[in-house]
């Protein structure tokens, strides 16, 4: 299956996770992909992509508004058009509400808010010239749900949604689809760092407290991105959806 | 090879409008299917478009509120394929009135068929789908399932009601790799239109496109796409989810 033959996308912080995986699963459909992402030396992870000439690396802070001038740029120099935006660069900070500093709300607030909206500013015009595209927003279960001590990162991430319905609205017009991904638990890079030194073992306890009673797959969330990023969901633009094992039906 | 390939599922109240679309995009993906509804005619209607594209089908005729046809339903699927999969509980009905207007036989007509009919789609599915290791359902309710919408207090409730069932079905059926999902279209065209909106279309539909962000009322189609990410197994880590496919109605 080709979903996404002829297709160019962005995908930041795409060197791991949710966003490795959603950028190689882009390339096997047929797409040309831009992964961007903060550490260079992580881009070896997705050096075969880069190797068959199915992907570009491009090193971005996605919260400074400079850096995407040289995104876009290097997308239209390799690969001549824009379609598809993947804002999946984001992070979180687990900290309880009486030690969180204004600096941390203002990490989180640009991280997973600023980025996106710089992130479609800066795609906008070439998907309204290009007669449309399609953009998806990871944000988390924890955008509408809280979950843990996440109070920054919940709030960050709703304000992330409702960023992404307004820009629904507004680019409906335009035949530009914004939709937010929901990703509940999902075995990504940051929770494997995260995971102490027996992360298969952590990965077990953490599975009773899902549903389907199994941590997720970064595979899995990138799937939902594929089907949405398609023309496939040509009708689906604004909503929230969750890939989360059943969690948030609870 | 599609997504769907190897899968046996049921699509209720298949002989038109958005079943019908699911029937002909599940069948496309690969699924073999029975497709289900109360009209014998416009049934063989459905499995000719399906062979069309090339499917597998087979017609069984169904009142969704009716639980012996559900037994009769499972049994011919069973008997004819071996398996059950998939099963899309579409088969719906709406009543747009004013609450004034609105009786109580109105309430339970669409009580009985919005989530008797999905409710006892999913018990008598569930046994087959467990001996299967698992499989998944999708329920077709509305974006009014979620929301308000005037003259729909009945359609609402009923839509409303259907999505809990989904979501504890989702739940409970975790355990046994039982997905159950809820799927809400939008505006979306089908020979049903015209029966609520009137005979002719050009009257109303600049008006029912306006009312949509993205500016046309849907196809079945758009939702049948949805419905057979949902049924594939690029979908395994997602259930108990609501997917709107109203081209940005409830954003706003």
């Amino acid at each position: 299956m080709s979903l996404l033959a002829g297709k160019v996308a962005i995908v930041t912080g795409g060197t791991a996770g949710i966003g490795r995986a959603t950028a190689e699963l882009m390339a096997a459909h047929g797409a040309k992909v831009t992964i961007t992402g903060r550490d260079r030396g992580r881009a070896d992870a997705i050096r075969p992509l880069v190797e068959r000439g199915e992907a570009i690396f491009v090193q971005q802070d996605a919260t400074h508004e400079t850096t995407w001038d040289l995104v876009v740029t290097a997308t239209l120099h390799a690969f001549g058009r824009v379609d598809i935006l993947v804002n999946n660069a984001g992070r979180i900070i687990v900290k309880p509400l009486a030690q969180l500093s204004h600096e941390d709300m203002r990490l989180m607030l640009a991280a997973n808010l600023d980025a996106a909206f710089l992130g479609m500013r800066a795609v906008w015009p070439l998907l309204a010239e290009g007669g449309g595209g399609a953009i998806v927003n990871v944000s988390a279960l924890m955008g509408e749900r809280a979950v843990g001590i996440g109070l920054a990162y919940s709030a960050a991430k709703g304000a992330q949604q409702a960023l992404t319905k307004a820009a629904a609205r507004e680019g409906a017009v335009l035949n530009i689809r914004v939709n937010s991904i929901l990703p509940g638990l999902i075995w990504s890079d940051g929770w494997q760092r995260m995971a102490g030194p027996e992360p298969d073992k952590t990965k077990a306890g953490l599975a009773p407290t899902i549903p389907l009673q199994r941590v997720g797959e970064p595979r899995e969330v990138a799937e939902a991105i594929v089907f949405l990023a398609s023309d496939q969901a040509r009708a689906i633009t604004g909503v929230d959806w969750a890939v989360d094992g059943g969690k948030s039906a609870g | 090879m599609g997504v769907l390939s190897g899968k046996v599922a049921i699509v209720t109240g298949a002989t038109s409008g958005i079943g019908k679309g699911c029937a002909i995009e599940m069948a496309k993906a690969g699924a073999r299917l029975v497709v289900t509804g109360r009209n014998e005619e416009r049934g063989a209607n459905t499995v000719r478009l399906v062979r069309e594209v090339g499917g597998e089908v087979m017609f069984v005729r169904q009142d969704v509120t009716d639980e012996g046809d559900w037994i009769k339903v499972m049994d011919a699927t069973i008997a004819a394929y071996g398996r059950l999969d998939c099963l899309l509980n579409n088969a719906g009905e709406a009543v747009v009135k004013p609450l004034e207007e609105l009786t109580l036989d109105h309430l339970q007509f669409l009580l009985r068929v919005d989530l008797d009919g999905p409710f006892l789609g999913m018990k008598h599915a569930w046994p087959h789908l467990k001996r299967a290791g698992g499989g998944t359902i999708m329920n077709m309710s509305s974006i009014t399932g979620q929301k308000g919408g005037a003259k729909g207090s009945a359609y609402c409730a009923a839509k409303g009601a259907q999505l809990a069932l989904t979501r504890a079905g989702a739940l409970e059926g975790a355990a046994h790799n039982i997905r159950v999902n809820s799927i809400h279209p939008g505006l979306i065209w089908t020979e049903g239109v015209p029966d609520v909106m009137g005979p002719n279309p050009e009257t109303y539909l600049p008006r029912l496109r306006a009312s949509v962000p993205m500016g046309e009322v849907g196809e079945t189609w758009h939702v049948g796409t949805a419905v057979v990410f949902l049924a594939s197994d690029e979908a395994s880590y997602i259930t108990g989810a609501e997917l709107n496919v109203d081209g940005g109605k409830s954003a706003t």
